[in-house]
């Protein structure tokens, strides 16, 4: 079953009583709602999620519940773990608690901070700091058509070196989501959170192949260190994999927690990837420096497969 | 005499020579080290060797004029020092 066969009602009913058990990627996070109004976002931006049945084991239990006043809080796992929030911040709450699951817990994988997308089964990184612009530049890719696999966390498996997919909605903030939505007037957002710390934050839906698509892996080709950088042009500048291997470090968030493990992972993405730095200011041109970087792999490879 | 400390053991990297990645096993740190850093900690992880061991095997292959390089050396194997890759014998 998914989240948007039940109807928001019902959806309300069963996050207020013993909460909604959904799959995304490879996690199960079981959602609680006291907050009668966030059913309608999750309704919206989760209506592919599959649920799973009642009984499940989950892997993170995630409560949000109100407070005096306006005010509501978040629980993970039964602890309180941010301080209490206006109520009409719950959806962004509620999206940055399930990231804190995955970076909190989840050591499994190496992590990284960094969107990931993928054409015809390469993977981009899009590794950086907030403000950098790696969501909007991950959902201009997304609505161009490449599979979204986390517009916020590389999950990078240390068994095989692949990327799991988290593709869960994407954050955008102030004029980003304008731009976006002048790009696919089809894309359907959740409702804005305004004068967050961060501006206006609204959350794009997944597309439905990227979420049918979330068991399966994608494998590492392009590590791209995005900077906006007011009216510079789109350039992608080479650089060395050493200098790539220590941004990814210092963007992981638990590179030193897994010690050798995760210097091997590390040193295997790095590997498996062309890597550059990339400036940019106007989004189209960012977004067709990309694609034609995937483009000009995908003609190499093509003659190298007509000549083999 | 320079050695590695004890229980310190490395994994190497190097994409190009001139820029090598070396993670410590006991520490769990990374380090990025040029040419010649490289080239000396591999010199002492394969063998204990005293500062004019290290000058007489470098002299020739880094090029450098030998009273820059004996600085050099002294500057990387201190370094290694802080950062405990590797330790002189107690005096």
């Amino acid at each position: 079953m998914k989240v948007g066969d039940l109807g928001v009602e019902h959806l309300a009913a069963e996050l207020a009583g013993d909460g909604v058990a959904i799959r995304w990627g490879p996690f199960v996070s079981r959602i609680v709602s006291r907050l009668p109004e966030l059913a309608a976002p999750i309704h919206l931006l989760y209506a592919d999620f599959s649920i799973e049945p009642p009984g499940s084991i989950c892997d993170f239990h995630i409560c949000l519940r109100p407070r005096f006043l306006r005010q509501a809080e978040l629980l993970i796992g039964g602890d309180r773990v941010h301080r209490p929030f206006l109520r009409r911040y719950a959806l962004t709450m509620l999206e940055w608690g399930m990231n804190s699951c995955v970076y909190g817990f989840s050591h499994q994988f190496l992590i990284i901070h960094a969107a990931v997308v993928e054409h015809q089964g390469r993977a981009l990184l899009l590794p950086g700091r907030p403000g950098a612009g790696k969501s909007t530049l991950c959902a201009a890719l997304v609505v161009a058509g490449w599979r979204l696999l986390s517009d916020e966390l590389a999950l990078v498996d240390p068994a095989n070196g692949g990327i799991r997919p988290i593709a869960r909605p994407i954050s955008l903030k102030n004029d980003a989501i304008g731009i976006i939505r002048d790009l696919a007037p089809e894309a359907v957002f959740g409702p804005p959170a305004v004068d967050t710390h961060k501006g206006t934050v609204a959350h794009l839906r997944p597309p439905l192949a990227s979420v049918q698509r979330a068991s399966e892996p994608a494998w590492p080709r392009w590590i791209v260190a995005p900077r906006f950088e007011r009216a510079a042009p789109a350039v992608l500048r080479a650089t060395s994999k050493a200098n790539a291997f220590f941004k990814l470090a210092d963007s992981s968030l638990n590179y030193t927690v897994l010690g050798e493990v995760g210097f091997r992972t590390m040193i295997r993405l790095v590997d498996a990837c062309d890597c550059y730095e990339f400036v940019y200011a106007d989004l189209s041109a960012a977004t067709a420096a990309l694609v034609n970087l995937a483009g000009a792999a995908d003609a190499v490879e093509h003659r190298v497969a007509t000549f083999a | 005499m320079w050695r590695l400390p004890a229980g310190v053991s490395l994994l190497w990297q190097s994409w190009d020579e001139d820029e090598v990645i070396v993670f410590n096993r006991a520490s769990g740190q990374t380090h990025l080290l040029d040419a010649l850093s490289a080239a000396v900690l591999r010199r002492i992880e394969t063998a204990p060797a005293t500062t004019s061991d290290l000058l007489g095997y470098f002299s020739e292959s880094f090029g450098i004029d030998e009273s820059l390089l004996n600085d050099r050396l002294q500057a990387v194997c201190h370094r290694f020092d802080q950062l405990g890759l590797a330790e002189p014998d107690a005096p």
